[in-house]
């Protein structure tokens, strides 16, 4: 495989896997959470690579502790979570950042910290996102209907004698994981837009959760394959190219259902009354 | 720890972090009592198309007003967005933060050696602070803070009852467009001088240990203004201590933004022992 061929694969992969997992992060209205988990993984990133760690490895076991903080904050009974979450996620980049400039020549390792290089993807990198994706498949494939249970009527799901601390730690576990594998293709910055763009095109599709997953399923795979292309085309950053695609894919779903929607309203209404 | 400012680039960088230390403090009170944290994050980030477009059409000088252009617009955008039905607040935010970093991201990485620019935005060039650049941030600084004290009663009734606020007849779209277009004024200032992920911190942090000392607002605003202003000076002259005598480089906006979580951290354990003390 040439490197364009294996950046095509990553993409197309990151996004399917991404894609799947995010309709439950926009659902459970997590997005902030997640913006917040991708900025505090980032000092994991920056810690493997100060000791020489696996990037998976030294990542992925930040991104434990970053899940317990998260959960820790959520489940605090004072108001003020999203002070807290911008507090997090300030303090976890600050310390990736101060990490990083006690090194020589740091200006490269951050951009492909950030931002990420998918173009220098290998072998390994791609079998570590497509194992996610098996996991995230798991998990929807165990506890899809209840994760959509929890999502609607989180009262009647714990009244149901379920223990919504369960689901949590599973869902933000999997996202954390595909956080870690989307960092060497995307980096940490615009790992968010892997796992929420996607779904926020869908829900402007449909209200119907198999389909909204399909669809954002389908967008996500589509934006990394057409921004891989793009970029080697233009010769412009493939993270950015990838995320610029799907959020002009997200400006155009958004004007097309707003004028349908407005056209439809207008019709109806003589009918209504 | 005076030591350091008599060379004239630390004076200017210590000038420049004790304005914006203070200005986003005052401003960061707003964002703490309207939880608008993660528009804060967004507004950061979107900025940065501004940053690269400016510096690629006129250079230097037209970094300052292509992120008045991209702050400004993203102010109109959130605030439209955030009031569309079909869309969650926090999705929209999500997506226009990265589509906008993303895009700066794309046009920087046309120019070669790009990662120098991208590390310049993210870190700022606090120890590069020209006199020019520091009278742009006080000019900021006067306009956010004359708008915040000439709009003080709508956007406090707004904060505390929304709903009584429209029936006393303000415009509650305009209100909200006002506050982001502040805060998107406070982001520009701060941007090429301190970076984006000192400017979150700074408009976050002080305000939010300043709530965790006091319950009172007269109380609250000058203490994040004059938290923010130590955290800039102390985390300036930590930086400058650690690579001057120990030889160890640390990012001056990074130690500012560590040195401000710290005082947090203080802050918050103070509040539990004073809690705890008071039930007992």
């Amino acid at each position: 495989m040439t490197a364009v061929d294996r950046a095509v694969t990553e993409a197309v992969l990151l996004g399917a896997t991404g894609g799947l997992i995010s309709v439950r992060i926009v659902l459970l209205r997590l997005p902030f959470f997640t913006l917040a988990m991708t900025h505090a993984t980032f000092p994991g990133v920056v810690l493997a690579a100060v000791f020489g760690l696996d990037l998976y490895v030294g990542a992925g076991l930040f991104g434990v502790l970053v899940v317990a903080g998260v959960l820790a904050l959520a489940h605090r009974r004072e108001q003020d979570t999203t002070t807290a979450i911008g507090v997090v996620l300030s303090a976890g980049f600050a310390l990736g950042v101060v990490l990083l400039s006690a090194r020589n020549g740091f200006s490269k390792d951050l951009t492909a910290y950030t931002v990420g290089q998918i173009l220098t993807v290998g072998d390994g990198d791609l079998a570590a996102v497509a194992a996610t994706g098996v996991l995230v498949v798991a998990l929807l494939g165990v506890a899809g209907r209840r994760l959509t249970f929890r999502a609607f009527d989180p009262d009647g799901y714990a009244a149901a004698g379920h223990r919504p601390a369960v689901i949590d730690v599973a869902l933000l576990l999997t996202v954390e994981a595909v956080i870690v594998v989307a960092v060497p293709a995307v980096g940490a910055i615009l790992a968010v837009a892997v796992l929420v763009t996607p779904a926020a095109i869908a829900r402007l599709w449909t209200r119907r959760v198999p389909a909204m997953t399909a669809v954002a399923v389908a967008a996500g795979a589509g934006s990394g394959l057409a921004g891989v292309l793009l970029s080697s085309v233009y010769d412009v950053a493939a993270g950015g190219a990838v995320t610029v695609v799907a959020g002009a894919a997200f400006a155009f779903s958004l004007t097309v259902t707003t004028a349908w929607r407005a056209l439809r309203g207008t019709v109806s209404v003589p009918r209504g009354t | 720890m005076i030591a350091p400012f008599t060379q004239p680039f630390m004076a200017r960088a210590l000038a420049e972090l004790i304005v914006l230390g203070a200005l986003a403090g005052t401003v960061g009170v707003l964002i703490l009592l309207r939880r608008l944290a993660f528009m804060t994050d967004a507004l950061t980030h979107t900025v940065f198309p501004g940053v690269a477009g400016g510096y690629l059409l006129a250079g230097e000088g037209g970094v300052f007003w292509g992120a008045l252009a991209a702050g400004l617009l993203t102010a109109v955008l959130l605030t439209l967005l955030t009031r569309h039905r079909a869309v969650a607040e926090d999705t929209a935010l999500a997506v226009l933060l990265t589509t906008f970093f993303a895009t700066g991201v794309v046009l920087v990485s046309r120019e070669s050696g790009y990662t120098t620019d991208l590390t310049a935005f993210l870190f700022g060039r606090i120890l590069t602070v020209t006199g020019q650049q520091l009278t742009q941030t006080l000019a900021v600084a006067v306009v956010a803070l004359v708008a915040l004290v000439f709009l003080r009663r709508p956007l406090l009734a707004r904060t505390f009852d929304p709903g009584g606020a429209e029936a006393a007849g303000h415009r509650i779209g305009l209100l909200d467009l006002a506050v982001n277009a502040i805060v998107a004024l406070v982001v520009v200032a701060s941007v090429r001088a301190v970076g984006t992920v000192l400017v979150i911190a700074l408009l976050i942090v002080p305000a939010a240990t300043a709530r965790a000392l006091s319950d009172r607002l007269a109380v609250i605003v000058p203490l994040a203004a004059l938290l923010g202003a130590t955290a800039g000076w102390a985390g300036l002259a930590v930086s400058y201590d650690a690579s001057v005598r120990h030889g160890l480089r640390l990012a001056s906006g990074g130690t500012v933004v560590l040195v401000l979580v710290g005082l947090h951290l203080i802050a918050l354990v103070g509040r539990r022992l004073r809690l705890t003390r008071g039930t007992a």
